[in-house]
């Protein structure tokens, strides 16, 4: 019998997901389909047609899924990952907040326990940029640094995240522990590919610090930054004054990872440009079809703590996703 | 108010002679002038050493780049 994926928040980025889950590079399953919002559930029913068999209702069910891909927006994602577990699923959040990050991370035990995966972080950044960092960090003796970048958003959630990101605290790691910086704070001139080029990013809440810490607990500097205008930094203690789009349009990831390498200090920078939501949605579902498939390390992970990354980066670029590396003098 | 002005005049003064000094002594080297991004192939994601000799700093390891990529 084919597993069941079972996908709760059929928003932007959940309805990808269901896209990406019933493409031809998938193998059969079968869906449940779960979102607050009948008329989500109806749009991802119909996206699915007859591709796969589907189910709507509680993610739990009557019997849990083998997978389970938390896409709803931040904030419930560890007590429904809980649940899960518990239940014996294999879990995955898309979740980019550390309140949320942190949650689940100690949920790790009860993931040991029941010998069940729980994947932290598996979006665009924490996620992809998780891969980004570990896919350079393999090719360096030892590593020093790394910085992970994002610019654009994907749906309204994910907006509002960002939104709130700019105006919390972030976590930088510095060699001998965590230190709060102010959002908003720390620009940074980044160059992603085109069609980004050049933004200005800045500190915010951001979660991939803490999930690349576990992976390099000996690196002396961890930090992550987001792309930010004027006007985000300047209203971002504000309430949002505009509805979000839909879709924030074409976005990037990019991780700069400094280190040594025959006794010579490399950097080496990857990145992607591509639709947010669509990135994120095929991080989760790629994630999700290898915990299917009995991959994945048991526990609380990140993605950078898996060992086969360079497998995760190659299913993702079947799936359209364009991996770029910079060629030149890094300054 | 005739002190004022001298100051004011000797704080510009002073700071132009400042940086004339950096201007003409400074040695602030030139950015990078050539660089850019190159989409990877599937087989340099898989395997990752076919990617070590092309990325990174290029400049200092001597590899070989695509010159269609210069910015």
């Amino acid at each position: 019998m084919s597993p069941t994926i079972a996908v709760a928040g059929l928003g932007t980025t959940g309805s990808h997901v269901v896209r990406h889950l019933v493409d031809e590079l998938s193998p059969p399953l079968r869906l449940r389909l779960h979102d607050s919002d009948p008329d989500a559930q109806n749009r991802a029913g119909r996206l699915v047609g007859e591709r796969a068999p589907v189910e709507f209702g509680s993610v739990l069910g009557d019997r849990p899924p083998e997978v389970a891909i938390l896409a709803i927006p931040c904030g419930d994602h560890a007590s429904l990952a809980s649940d899960l577990l518990a239940a014996g699923s294999h879990v995955v959040s898309i979740s980019d907040s550390p309140d949320d990050i942190d949650a689940l991370l100690e949920l790790g035990d009860l993931a040991h326990r029941v010998g069940r995966s729980l994947v932290v972080g598996a979006g665009l950044a924490p996620g992809l940029g998780c891969l980004l960092a570990r896919h350079a960090g393999n090719q360096l003796d030892a590593v020093d640094s790394i910085n992970i970048a994002k610019a654009g958003t994907a749906g309204p959630a994910c907006a509002r995240q960002h939104h709130q990101a700019l105006k919390q605290p972030g976590r930088d790691w510095m060699g001998s522990g965590w230190e709060l910086r102010a959002g908003g704070s720390g620009r940074d001139l980044a160059w992603f590919p085109e069609p980004i080029g050049a933004r200005d990013c800045y500190r915010g809440a951001l979660g991939s610090p803490i999930l690349l810490h576990r992976t390099y607990p000996e690196a002396e500097r961890l930090s992550a930054r987001v792309s930010a205008t004027r006007r985000d930094r300047l209203t971002s203690r504000l309430p949002m004054l505009r509805k979000p789009h839909q879709d924030g349009g074409p976005g990037a990831v990019r991780a700069e990872v400094r280190g040594w390498r025959n006794g010579r200090v490399e950097t080496i920078v990857y990145a992607v440009a591509a639709y947010p939501s669509v990135v994120a949605a095929a991080v989760a579902a790629v994630v999700a079809l290898r915990l299917t498939a009995g991959q994945g390390p048991v526990g609380a992970s990140g993605l950078s703590e898996w060992d086969d990354v360079n497998l995760l980066l190659a299913d993702l670029h079947r799936r359209g996703v364009p991996f770029w590396v910079f060629n030149g003098a890094v300054g | 108010m005739l002190t004022l002005v001298r100051r004011v005049v000797a704080a510009m003064g002073l700071t132009g002679l400042i940086a004339t000094l950096f201007r003409l002594r400074g040695r602030g080297g030139v950015p990078p002038q050539t660089g850019g991004w190159r989409e990877l192939t599937e087989a340099e994601l898989v395997d990752f050493l076919a990617t070590t000799d092309a990325g990174g700093d290029a400049a200092a390891n001597g590899a070989a780049r695509d010159p269609s990529v210069d910015q």
